[in-house]
């Protein structure tokens, strides 16, 4: 087993009072590819805002074993998106931590920002206004984003929610590669892919269980209640879970 | 056409729009592109509480003004980051209660209020020295911020949480944006009025949105609009013996209905 490198202690945490999670604890190992699934408001995004830093947790602490570097792509929301802003400047706002106040992006950023996007055949919208791509090119853009700067962990929320099935197929092979020195933590519905991709399983529904591996079974379909999406068709490898009764 | 040029008043009349739409400009394109169109005009109306508060205290107006524009920008911000009321609802409160505020500041002052329809409508015939010291002190300050701070205040208005993440100081920019954008209407509040003021940051950035939707043109073409408006405007008053601020939105107006037309008709 690899080191942890990030250590979630008792985490408790929601929005104006209301607690979504409760008492969580989850390590995130090196090069670890963690998925979290759960069914809706269960506390999957909430868990990553406050891992990112991005939610104060009302109680516990997210301890970081080393200085990380982090790349987020969070749930996209369509009506948000309607700035002003070119493709290239939303991908080249993932290399803003790096840059000093008054300082400009440089050739090798520009470089680097059209080598990814060839990689997501986002190239020939370079300079195309943001707010009229497809959910699925946003969501490519956003991923970009997250990418650019090389990560210590890329932290993904619901990555497929846009993506059609064939860039799905095209997006895990990136992040199969992008894993072997990236931390991943990746919060899906689709358990299908998730089990076949990720190093270890993590099911959130208020409280979190635990699960090494990556094999979903009854047992945890069954205490949390996890809605499974099985995809049994198409190229991607999967595997067919055993049906779970609802819990009432 | 050319004989006005040759006032003293026509003069800094030229100056000031000139220098308003530099700073309109900028700032309006922040805050179309950000969507904070009505706490601007919030921030506008609130301030009037401190024109008032200028005329009872026998200080210049502007300066209050600036005063009471900058604390209920933050005022309202705070309030609604609170969570337990609404923005929109904190912004209606501070409009209305700087209104008010202002109503009885100048019914208390002793006297006629010598150019309040001024501070109201706006009569960029009227502006003295001192307003254009003001008005290029803002304009260079929002100048040399964007130019300088281009690339954080771009990327905090389009995503603050990302920008968080990339460690940007969001709050700061916020409150300094908003600071701002209070400072650029108050300054330029001569040019159109508490009423109207709101058009110069909204109707050329409006403008420009149709024709480009990138951040940096929006923020020059805005400017070259603004111009172009409050000449034709000042012109328009000048002829027609009709009020300056009112002529300018006009004139803004009739642009951005032009602009739309021809795009219209292009897509056929």
């Amino acid at each position: 087993m690899n080191e942890p490198l990030i250590d979630i202690k008792n985490i408790s945490a929601g929005y104006n009072g209301s607690k979504i999670i409760e008492n969580i604890n989850l390590t995130v190992f090196e090069n670890d590819f963690l998925g979290i699934i759960g069914p809706n408001g269960g506390g999957k995004s909430t868990l990553l805002k406050v891992i990112i830093g991005l939610l104060k947790p009302d109680k516990g602490e997210v301890i970081l074993k080393r200085k990380l570097k982090f790349g987020y792509l969070p749930q996209i929301n369509l009506n948000d998106i309607r700035f002003p802003i070119t493709v290239k400047n939303v991908i080249l706002s993932g290399l803003a931590a790096e840059k000093k106040i008054f300082q400009r992006f440089n050739k090798n950023d520009h470089k680097k920002a059209y080598e990814i996007m060839e990689e997501f055949g986002l190239a020939e919208y370079s300079n195309s206004p943001f707010g009229e791509l497809s959910g699925g090119q946003i969501q490519r853009t956003f991923l970009s984003r997250a990418i650019i700067s090389d990560p210590d962990v890329l932290f993904l929320d619901e990555p497929t929610a846009f993506t059609d099935k064939g860039f799905s197929k095209n997006l895990y092979k990136i992040l199969l590669e992008k894993n072997k020195n990236t931390t991943i933590v990746m919060v899906s519905h689709d358990t299908g892919v998730i089990s076949s991709y990720v190093k270890n399983i993590a099911c959130i529904n208020r409280t979190l269980h635990y699960h090494s591996g990556n094999e979903i079974t009854t047992e945890i379909l069954d205490k949390y209640v996890c809605p499974v999406e099985i995809i049994t068709h198409g190229t991607l490898p999967h595997r067919v879970l055993m049906m779970h009764k609802d819990k009432k | 056409m050319i004989e006005i040029l040759s006032y003293t008043f026509f003069q800094k009349a030229i100056l000031t729009a000139f220098l308003a739409s530099i700073s309109c400009g900028i700032i309006g394109s922040y805050v179309v592109s950000k969507r904070i169109v009505f706490i601007s005009d919030g921030i506008t109306h609130a301030s009037f509480g401190g024109i008032g508060l200028g005329y009872f205290l026998g200080l210049n107006p502007i300066m209050t003004a600036m005063i009471f524009g900058i604390l209920s920008a933050f005022g309202i911000r705070f309030i609604s980051s609170k969570g337990n009321i609404r923005e929109d609802s904190t912004i209606g409160i501070f409009l209305a209660l700087g209104m008010a505020v202002g109503i009885i500041f100048i019914y208390l002052t002793p006297g006629y209020a010598p150019d309040l329809s001024s501070y109201l409508f706006g009569n960029i015939l009227t502006v003295t020295s001192n307003d254009i010291v003001f008005s290029s002190v803002i304009t260079l300050i929002s100048s040399a911020g964007i130019i300088l701070f281009y690339k954080e205040i771009l990327f905090v208005a389009f995503d603050e949480q990302y920008a968080k993440i990339m460690k940007l100081k969001v709050e700061f920019i916020n409150y300094s944006m908003i600071a701002l954008v209070a400072l650029v209407v108050v300054v330029n509040i001569r040019i159109a009025g508490v009423i109207l003021i709101i058009s110069l940051l909204t109707i050329p950035q409006t403008t420009a949105l149709l024709i480009s939707k990138r951040f940096n043109m929006i923020i020059i073409l805005s400017i070259i609009i603004g111009l172009i408006s409050s000449i034709a405007g000042l012109y328009l008053s000048f002829y027609l013996n009709i009020p300056s601020g009112a002529s300018i939105v006009f004139s803004e107006a009739m642009i951005f209905m032009t602009v739309k037309l021809v795009y219209l008709s292009k897509r056929g």
